[in-house]
């Protein structure tokens, strides 16, 4: 029993790590800019195509991560000074469409691009040696990569928030936030706040892409769909354009997601005559072993009820109205 | 030390300042009034950069600043006090002071730190209390401190006293006359005229997007038409 729930709770927490690292460029860009920027998985998905094709180059690892990062970091500072940037402070409709339409050229840049390389639309992800195989502690083995994916989530979400609590610009960011004309009026550049939280978000999202790809072992130019989809629900759970609230609702859904599983594996984990025959079919009736295949039914029903009975998420608390 | 001249500003088709031209010397504190709509606000956003003018200069110590942008303007000793406070809600009082001094120096803005709290000691007592959750008074203190962190030369505040209890708008203008003493150049938007009129030196009346009157404020507080517009007598 130990070693399956210590299994489904590093799973969860593996998850949490990638939703997080989604969901707090997410609340980055939303908190400045009311713009819900559904770009950002086929920003995660180029740095995977960025990595793949570093490490196919036979780059060294640190090597092909650099080009990784900077080249997503770029990118994002591409789209906001081209697409957002002339839009900026119009309708949010207006800037939500236009996130459509910035992923739509990402995907088919990646699409054309994979095919003038004479690639297959799904290619294999060349995943780093570090990510690969299990660690064995005692009886438990747990992916390198869920590991690996957990940990360096925590230090960079440690690094974020630091950042954005003790510098200049991470205290502007918060400011701009707040108010951006008041922003403005004190002197806070806002055109370089604007493309430094651009800038992080998309570095955020490169590393979401390295630990997505190798979990998956497979990339296509369609697999940000999934991912910012999640971080939207964690982010809306956990009280959207609030970033701790996108980590804490990160790490909510990543437990939410196991739990159908692990439920319905509950009746095989018993040790056998701990439970009563009758008990046992009760278990199995109840959690059937498919529940896990309703996962992503239980999670949207679980959406539902947060936005009926606490539509402003976890951390939200009331209304969080601006001072006038 | 400041100067519009013939400045006008449109919103599309609406022309909001139709040629104003006023001017503000070192160490003057002076007041401009008018009714709602008349385009103060305009002519205080043309000022910090948020609206360009249609035409016009805006000089600054001779320096034409009417296409700079606000964050040169406020790193040139301009800062703005805007109505209705507006201070970063969700920031400590701390923060909002440091995000005031973004344009200096970390080092130099920490040390003015401690000169910003002996003029209002409420925020000492306050420094990491949330700002949306200090008393309207004390926000105002603090949208004023935090813009004195730039150390501007020249102070625009954008109606202080709205909304204030009495009490704390004799508060208020306390400090405007302590700031003027030590010699800070003012420039003031007020609907409490009848304050205004008796902190500033000199002041400017503006109806519909141009100056109808102006001149020393002791004159303004007995031209009939003042007493009659904006001192209800």
């Amino acid at each position: 029993m130990d070693v399956y729930v210590i299994q489904q709770i590093v799973n969860a927490l593996s998850a949490g790590s990638l939703y997080a690292l989604m969901a707090v460029g997410l609340a980055l860009i939303f908190g400045i800019l009311r713009l819900i920027n559904f770009a950002h998985g086929d920003v995660m998905m180029v740095a995977a195509y960025l990595a793949a094709f570093s490490l196919f180059a036979g780059l060294p690892l640190p090597v092909a991560l650099g080009i990784m990062v900077g080249g997503t970091v770029l990118i994002g500072l591409a789209i906001e000074r081209i697409a957002y940037r002339p839009i900026r402070g119009g309708p949010e409709v207006a800037m939500l469409l236009t996130s459509f339409a910035v992923g739509q050229i990402l995907q088919n840049g990646t699409l054309l691009l994979t095919r003038l390389a004479s690639q297959p639309i799904q290619i294999a992800f060349p995943t780093p040696d570090v990510l690969q195989g299990v660690v064995a502690i005692g009886r438990v083995t747990i992916p390198k990569v869920n590991v690996v994916g957990f940990g360096s989530g925590m230090v960079i979400l440690v690094g974020v928030m630091l950042f954005l609590t003790r510098t200049r610009t991470g205290l502007s960011m918060h400011a701009a936030a707040d108010d951006l004309p008041a922003a403005q009026l004190v002197g806070i550049r806002i055109n370089r706040v604007v493309a430094a939280a651009f800038a992080l978000s998309a570095a955020l999202a490169s590393v979401a892409g390295l630990l997505y790809a190798s979990q998956a072992g497979q990339i296509n130019p369609y697999l940000g769909f999934t991912p910012v989809l999640k971080a939207f629900i964690a982010a809306v759970i956990g009280g959207f354009g609030s970033i701790p609230g996108a980590v804490v609702g990160a790490y909510a859904l990543g437990f939410l997601e196991v739990i159908p599983t692990a439920l319905g594996g509950i009746a095989d984990i018993l040790p056998v005559g701990a439970v009563s025959p009758e008990i046992d079919d009760l278990l199995r009736t109840i959690f059937p072993s498919a529940l896990g295949s309703y996962r992503d039914a239980i999670v949207f029903l679980f959406l539902i009820l947060m936005l009926l009975f606490r539509p402003n998420g976890i951390l939200g608390g009331g209304a969080r109205e601006d001072v006038p | 030390m400041l100067e519009l001249v013939d400045l006008h500003v449109a919103y599309g088709n609406i022309r909001a300042l139709r040629g104003i031209s006023m001017r503000v010397e070192s160490g003057e504190l002076v007041a401009l009034i008018g009714s709602n709509g008349a385009g103060k606000s305009t002519t205080l956003k043309a000022i910090s950069g948020l609206l360009r003018p249609t035409s016009g200069r805006i000089l600054f110590e001779g320096e034409d600043i009417s296409r700079a942008s606000t964050d040169r303007i406020v790193s040139l000793g301009i800062s703005q006090c805007p109505e209705g406070r507006r201070v970063f809600a969700r920031l400590t009082v701390r923060e909002n002071l440091l995000l005031g001094g973004i344009t200096r120096p970390m080092s130099e803005v920490r040390s003015d730190l401690a000169s910003t709290t002996e003029l209002f000691p409420r925020l000492g007592e306050r420094m990491g209390q949330v700002a949306g959750t200090l008393s309207g008074g004390e926000q105002q203190m603090l949208a004023i401190g935090r813009a004195l962190m730039s150390r501007p030369r020249l102070l625009i505040l954008d109606e202080p006293s709205l909304g204030l209890a009495p009490l704390m708008v004799e508060r208020i203008f306390e400090v405007i006359d302590g700031l003027k003493d030590r010699g800070l150049t003012m420039l003031l938007v007020e609907q409490n005229v009848h304050h205004a009129l008796d902190s500033a030196d000199r002041a400017y009346v503006l109806e519909t997007g141009t100056i109808t009157l102006e001149g020393p404020a002791d004159m303004l507080r007995h031209d009939p038409e003042v007493e009659h517009s904006y001192l209800g007598r």
